[in-house]
This record gives structure tokens, sequence and C-alpha cells, in this order.
């Protein structure tokens, strides 16, 4: 997918100094967002962000047109693009190893991996049987959000969203500990 | 048993909190997904959609691991994106690199205000109504296009008279005594945030510096919110008025 979003504003090109930003906030937010499985593909991540941004400048005749925020942008989108590619080709290699059942199947600690997994699995499926709000202000709040800002965003005060939230998050629990699970 | 007591009774401790973020955030996506939509998750993120379309959203990113990594994603970076302006915008210097820089901070701002539901679902509404060219009924002194869900605050600047650059005053009517008032100006494209809060008196003079860059003729939005003395708080129309 090739979304890219247009230039909201007139602030320049970005300058060397402020590229190296980009690549460290690049960096910064891959690797707390990205899990642990993905760690050996962090800074092709990166790179190919940087990539695209760099081809922008380059092509790009109106360069005001390249304000911080644009390409703060472009780089996400491309971002998410190439995750979306590096978990495909994951799926495909995985594909591959299954099989060929003489070779070890991931490296690390299987039941370990297979143990997260499932609590994975099982955090969504409680996540589902929520509440339509309970379950967005829970998510949002899962996400890294404050309460007050998954409030914000989704258009409740903020002694709402503390409750849907504080009170989502103990049917969660419940439903997982159903499950076997206690967080 | 308070409000409050129920609450720190249900509130998680921060251990459990961050192992549950841990195990969504290590979640691998499901094969065959919808394709995650980076644009809209972005906009989402950043403030730039309506509330019905960020929670749509929201349930996309609860049913889908690769759209809750494109926000957490869009999250840190949107963020970085916002501190990031004035960085560029002063690496230019002079004069015009500390305008920039207080529009980048207004711009900062108004990306905060502009998740406000209130703000966001009106100034959605007055863009949609002034691209239609839906034609509002006027009186000679007051204008007022719909939006609000106050009709009592009304515009007191004849819309057919242009702003003034250096002398730029809205005023308006409406409210109790005691009402504090709120007021965001921005153009269509939304180029321009300008946002001023707490104001005593029922008009707002827009700095000159903020209208500088916008070119003649340049269509204002603008609305005013009231925070009346009992804590209510009123929105107003969205009014719409030429600059100079």
């Amino acid at each position: 997918m090739e979304s890219q979003p247009r230039p909201t504003q007139a602030a320049g090109p970005l300058l060397n100094h402020e590229l190296e930003k980009l690549r460290r906030d690049l960096t910064r937010a891959v690797e707390r967002v990205c899990p642990p499985r993905l760690a050996d593909r962090r800074d092709d991540l990166v790179q190919t962000a940087m990539m695209r941004v760099m081809e922008l400048q380059r092509r790009e005749p109106d360069r005001s047109r390249l304000s911080p925020a644009y390409l703060y942008r472009v780089a996400y989108t491309a971002l998410v693009d190439e995750l979306r590619n590096v978990e495909r080709r994951r799926e495909v290699s995985m594909e591959e190893v299954e099989s060929q059942p003489q070779q070890p199947l991931a490296s690390g600690d299987p039941e370990k991996s297979a143990s997260a997994s499932q609590i994975a699995r099982a955090v969504r499926d409680c996540l589902r049987q929520l509440a339509q709000d309970r379950r967005l202000a829970v998510t949002l709040y899962l996400q890294g959000h404050t309460v007050p800002e998954a409030g914000e965003l989704l258009g409740w005060d903020g002694k709402r969203a503390e409750n849907l939230i504080y009170r989502g998050l103990s049917a969660l629990r419940l439903c997982l500990s159903t499950k076997g699970f206690e967080p | 048993m308070s409000e409050q007591r129920r609450d720190d009774e249900t509130k998680p401790d921060e251990t459990t909190v961050e192992r549950l973020r841990a195990v969504v955030r290590d979640e691998e996506p499901m094969p065959g997904g919808e394709p995650v939509d980076s644009d809209l998750v972005w906009r989402a993120v950043s403030g730039e959609l309506s509330v019905e379309e960020r929670r749509a959203v929201v349930a996309r990113v609860a049913d889908d691991a690769a759209w809750a990594a494109a926000w957490r994603l869009a999250k840190e970076l949107s963020s970085a994106a916002a501190q990031a302006e004035p960085t560029a915008t002063l690496a230019a210097g002079g004069p015009r690199a500390r305008r920039d820089s207080s529009d980048a901070r207004e711009r900062r701002r108004f990306r905060f205000a502009w998740s406000r539901p209130v703000w966001g679902a009106v100034a959605t509404a007055a863009l949609v109504l002034v691209v239609v060219g839906i034609s509002v009924r006027e009186g000679p002194e007051q204008h007022q296009l719909r939006g609000g869900d106050t009709g009592a605050l009304t515009s007191l600047v004849p819309e057919a008279a242009p702003l003034k650059r250096d002398d730029c005053v809205l005023r308006w009517s409406g409210g109790p005594e005691g009402t504090r008032w709120s007021v965001r100006v921005s153009t269509e494209d939304l180029s321009l945030v300008h946002r001023a809060d707490s104001l005593e008196q029922r008009e707002y003079r827009v700095p000159a510096s903020v209208l500088a860059p916008l070119k003649p003729g340049t269509k204002l939005l603008w609305q005013v919110e009231a925070r009346l003395p009992d804590g209510q708080v009123l929105r107003g129309a969205t009014f719409v008025n030429r600059l100079e």
C-alpha cells in the first residue's frame, strides 16, 4: 500500500542534523514498538524508512513542501509497509521450516514462546468479550496511552474513561483467570 | 461508598498493566488479516479523524495485532514529529524562524485540542459546510453557521467586512456574566490554527503575527467555546470571515 499523506505545511526540507534526529526517533520508536522476535530486523526497518525519506527529498522539486511533520509521516508509512513485508517473509520462512521437521523450529525458548503466544491470544479473546466501550478504552490503555489520552481520543471525559478502563481491566483479568492465566 | 473509592479498588497495579502491555506488544499478527491502512491510523492517532472514525480504527486495533503495532508506531512518531517542528524551523534562523516556531507551538497545541471531541466534531462539520458551499442566513450585523450546540452565541463581526491583519478583533455575544471563553481560529486547509483560552471578555484580538503568513482573501474559521459559571461547557457555531 502506498497511500502517501499530503504535505500540510511549508517548513523546508530536513537538514542533516534533523535527519539524524529523525533516525534516532525512528530507532527509538522501533525499539519500543517492535516485538523481540523482530529484534534482528530493527536496523533494516529504520534504514528502509530513512531511504524512503531521502528518496523523497531527492525527488521533490518543491523542497519547501517537505516539512518535518510530512517526512515523519512518510517514514511512518514506510515503516508500516516494511513491517508487513517482514512479517510476511517470516510467515513464509516459518512454513518452510515446518516442512523440514529435522531442523530446530525456532531460536530461544520454544516453551516460553508458545506460552507468550497463548497468553496473547487469551488477552485478545478476553478483550473481545468486553462491552464495546470498555474494549476500546482498555485497548488504548494497553497500547500505552494514559487514561486522559484514551478518553480524549475516544471522546469521553476523564472520569468515564477511567471507569471504563479500570473496570474493563478488572473484567479482563477475571476472564484471563478463568482461562488459567494470572497476569 | 464514593466513586473514587470504587475506582481505587478496581485500579490495577502498574506491574500487571506493564505485563499486559508487553503481552499485547509481543503478539504476532494473524495471517490473512486486513492490510493496515497506515494513513488512517496516523490520522486517528494525531486527532485528524472524527471521534466516530477514531473509535472505528481503535476497534480494528483491538481485533488485529498488525493494526495495534501500527497504532503504537504512529503514537510514538506523531509525538516525535510534533517535537521536531520547532527544531526544523529554528534551524533556518532569523525572525521568520521565531514566528514559525510560535506557529509550530500553536499547531502542536491544536493537535492536542483537535483531538477533543467538541472541537474536532465542530471543526470537521464546519469544514464540510464550507467546502460544499452551504449558504447561511445572515443579518447585517450578525452571522452564524450551523454546527454549534448553542444558538445563543452569535458573531458580532460583519461577514462582509474583511478582517484586518493588524487589527483582527473577533467579537461575539451571548453567555451569562462570569463566563470564560476559548476561541479557536483556523484556515480551511488547517495550515493555520490558533487558540486562546480563559478569555474574560467577549472579544479577542488575533495577533498580527499569527495572520502574517496567510494570503489575502483567506477564509478564517473561528469558533467560540463558553465555560459557564456553573462549569457547563457550550460550544458556539463556527463563523467564517475573510482576511483582507
